[in-house]
């Protein structure tokens, strides 16, 4: 095989595959990348069993042929070249790299060890018309996803597919994201579908999504492909059952103010220096006054005031403890400077929606 | 050969052919799913793991395993839906949780504004004629709510389905109307709010939240016994519920005038509804729980099976439901068919112990023994002291226990006449009431007979 490639493009494609290997020392194998050539371009593959990446490569094709690549040695030494062009070719069991400074040998061992892509037959298939659009609402559920293994089916974000609505939501049980995205010409799907992606694939498409080409999504019961212009992310899918996650959410709420998202964030920040172990702070709204109330205190820290005017109030005054952490990664994942908090008494889930309704972040309050 | 020892011998051979590195990645977590007809299911962890092996090493497996046992023919590979890496990982996730934290959303089905549990519906409800009459009142409130049987109250025995027939109530009743208001408690919350509405000098709240619904069941109400401010806030509710003819249901282990300590008013206005008694399930009943049971979770059991666990356990259908699941337990994880053997080796440790036949001479015995005296000297005729107490304590074992007649009673032991015998028993029953030294030495005796 022999190639000749531009740098800059080379680095962006091997700083992507290099997220998709494995780090697992008993798979050495799996540190590595797969370069082929194919249909007149050049392809690279990285996969840890669990996640595979595949990246498109624009450059000049010599010489067809494939060849696997420890990816660390390769990543250190592209990276630290300037912006040249960079030639590859294999000859007899050695890769050589040339730019018009360096020659490098690095050995190789036999392609025939590295994985085969599974070839999935999808049951299902998604198309999603702008990229950006999942990419922002992958965002917006990414941080409430739950790290801990103990419930493995809610590690991930579950997808809703139905006729007019895509739903995304993730839990940790302690805070819960859900993020609507109505039909009007931003997807078509050909089932409706239900399926939870690991964190991890979440996590990676946000990084990967960078333009608003379509996405085309194809599933079956255990893998999903992503397929993006030069990218294609393959997946396992988490099994099990998600917990039913509408039972949470509150229908009716005994409080509803009205809030600047600004104002509020930067109130809560200040209360979080003076909250104590457990990141508590208090919410205190006074419905005649129309203010809410935020302290927090800690013995050795000492005590934190502050009112804010509401533009709207309605319902009964209340007062709840949440950990500050919840709210602000909560209010982080809404975009609009209105937002609207329904609040359920001091042990039951408060609501952080959007005006339109497409986003809504429950947290649930600390009992005390 | 056993699967998994079938695999590890495919897997000895593996690693003597290719190289360490390429063993690990591919058949780490790999086992041996079924073997049916001669197809081997090999379940494997990922997707990838299935392409390679497949694609690789199928004809290497396939010869290996042929050679370990000859009747496979072809060799498949799965998927696992619960890897066996996940399990690990979520077994250690469990282990570093040490407490869980009550600000956590709750999955588990309990609706928090009634309190009730979906899980529970009529349609999983076996009827039978020791429930029926308690199940068509049931079901006929939820038609006609709060005008024909108002208060509904239902008791029996724990274990018997009580909690399942009134939360099936409720959620029949929101399931045909969802704007109706609910409202399930135990009368052990009911006490627990009203203490806390107290201590926050939310009383009108309290008031205001029960009174407001249309159907109020409450569960366990024995419990209210001797608790008489809670009674008394009980029975103002009650009140207002019922002035309004909004449905209340209510359960107890024993019929209202039954409940010590219950005050009158409450008692009479319990018995004002309808009372319905849940008794022990018939055979016929408790077979087709199993069989319900079964059916549900996907296992085929022999008859044979079921019913000698409707034998076993015959007067809680909780416990009965535990040995089915135990037995369900093993059947998944025996590799060979389980058989009847099995069973009973398996739940004689829970087994409602079967009545032993349990005789005379057995009391004698453990009398005599405990009393360090020979069994001989208890029926003579003599009136010494340390002879005359413990005959007289076998006597009213004999009576209290096993309902002897005091003439039979008489006749075994010595031949005598019944008045000595309920002479005898009367005796004894005035030293319990005064010496708590003799109810020790009566409960150990007891003890002994129980255990020969």
């Amino acid at each position: 095989m022999k190639i000749i490639c531009l740098q800059e493009n080379l680095k962006e494609s091997l700083i992507t595959l290099e997220r998709a290997t494995s780090k697992n020392q008993t798979m050495p194998i799996l540190h590595n990348i797969l370069l082929k050539t194919e249909k007149g371009m050049v392809s690279a593959f990285a996969t840890d069993l669990e996640i595979g990446i595949e990246k498109h490569i624009s450059c000049k094709i010599e010489k067809q042929g494939e060849v696997m690549i420890p990816v660390k040695t390769l990543l250190q030494f592209i990276q630290n070249l300037p912006n040249t062009r960079v030639g590859i070719e294999t000859k007899n069991n050695t890769l050589h790299i040339e730019t018009e400074q360096n020659k490098i040998k690095i050995p190789i061992t036999s392609v025939n060890e590295f994985p085969l892509v599974p070839k999935i037959q999808p049951t299902k298939t998604i198309t999603l018309q702008k990229g950006l659009v999942l990419k922002k609402a992958l965002q917006q559920v990414l941080n409430s996803i739950a790290t801990s293994y103990s419930l493995p089916e809610i590690t991930g974000v579950l997808w809703v597919v139905e006729p007019y609505t895509l739903k995304l939501v993730s839990t940790d049980s302690f805070r819960l994201s859900e993020k609507v995205i109505f039909q009007k010409d931003t997807y078509t799907a050909s089932h409706p579908a239900t399926f939870i992606i690991p964190q991890k694939t979440a996590a990676e498409l946000v990084r990967d999504i960078d333009t608003d080409e379509p996405i085309d999504i194809s599933l079956n019961e255990h893998q999903i492909v992503f397929t993006m212009k030069n990218t294609t992310i393959i997946s396992r899918l988490i099994t099990g059952e998600y917990p039913k996650y509408e039972q949470i959410i509150p229908t009716t709420s005994k409080t509803v103010v009205e809030l600047e998202k600004g104002e509020f964030v930067s109130q809560i920040k200040l209360a979080s220096v003076f909250s104590s172990k457990i990141n508590d702070v208090k919410v205190c709204v006074k419905k005649n006054k129309k203010t809410m109330e935020i302290t927090s205190q800690d013995q050795g820290k000492g005590e934190f005031y502050a009112a804010i005017n509401l533009p709207g109030v309605t319902g009964e005054d209340v007062e709840a403890v949440f950990n500050y952490k919840y709210l602000l990664e909560g209010l982080a994942n809404i975009e609009d400077e209105d937002v609207v908090y329904e609040l359920n008494g001091s042990a039951s889930p408060a609501v952080f929606k959007t005006k339109t309704g497409d986003y809504r972040h429950v947290v649930m309050p600390i009992k005390t | 050969m056993h699967n998994t020892e079938l695999w590890q011998r495919v897997l000895a051979e593996v690693e003597l052919n290719c190289s360490r590195a390429s063993f690990n990645t591919w058949f780490q977590h790999t086992a041996i799913h079924t073997k049916e007809d001669g197809i081997v299911l090999i379940s494997v962890p990922n997707s990838f793991a299935k392409e390679w092996l497949e694609n690789k090493f199928n004809k290497f497996i396939l010869k290996s395993l042929r050679s370990a046992a000859s009747d496979v023919k072809d060799v498949k590979f799965i998927i696992s839906s619960s890897p066996e890496h996940i399990k690990q990982r979520k077994k250690r996730a469990e282990e570093r949780e040490v407490a869980p934290l009550d600000n956590q959303f709750d999955f588990n089905g309990v609706d928090k504004d009634t309190n009730l549990n979906t899980r529970y519906v009529f349609n999983d409800f076996v009827i039978g004629s020791s429930n029926e009459l308690a199940h068509a009142a049931a079901i006929s409130i939820t038609k006609n709510l709060g005008t024909i049987y108002n208060p509904l109250f239902i008791y029996g025995e724990v274990g018997l389905g009580k909690t399942h027939l009134l939360q099936s109530i409720g959620n029949e009743v929101l399931k045909l109307d969802k704007t109706k208001k609910v409202k399930y408690v135990s009368s052990e919350k009911f006490t627990s709010e009203l203490v806390q509405a107290i201590q926050n000098r939310g009383m009108d709240r309290f008031k205001e939240e029960y009174r407001k619904n249309d159907l109020l069941i409450i569960d366990d109400v024995q419990f209210l016994a001797g608790k008489d401010k809670t009674q008394e806030e009980f029975f103002h509710t009650f009140n207002s519920l019922y002035e309004k003819n909004k449905q209340i249901v209510i359960s107890s282990d024993r019929p209202p005038k039954a409940i010590p300590t219950l005050e009158d008013r409450l008692r009479s206005r319990f018995e004002g509804g309808m009372i319905a008694d849940i008794g022990y399930p018939d055979y016929e009943t408790r077979l087709a729980i199993l069989k319900n049971k079964t059916v549900k979770k996907q296992v085929s059991l022999s008859n044979e099976i079921l019913e000698y666990i409707a034998n076993s356990f015959q007067k809680n259908v909780r416990e009965l439901e535990g040995a089915l699941n135990k037995v369900i337990i093993q059947f998944r994880v025996s590799k060979h068919p389980v058989v009847l053997d099995d069973i009973k080796k398996i739940l004689s440790p829970t087994m409602a112990a079967p009545k032993k036949n349990i005789n005379i001479k057995h009391i004698i015995h453990a009398v005599a023994q405990f009393y360090g005296i020979q069994e001989k000297q208890l029926l003579i005729k003599t009136r010494k002291q340390e002879i005359v107490r413990p005959r007289q304590i076998i006597m009213y074992l004999l009576r209290e226990e096993f309902k002897f007649s005091y003439p039979s009673i008489g006749s075994k032991i010595g031949g005598r006449d019944h008045t000595t015998v309920m002479h005898a028993c009367e005796k004894i029953a005035e030293y319990l009431r005064k010496d708590d030294g003799l109810l020790e030495e009566i409960n150990v005796i007891k003890k002994m007979i129980y255990n020969m």
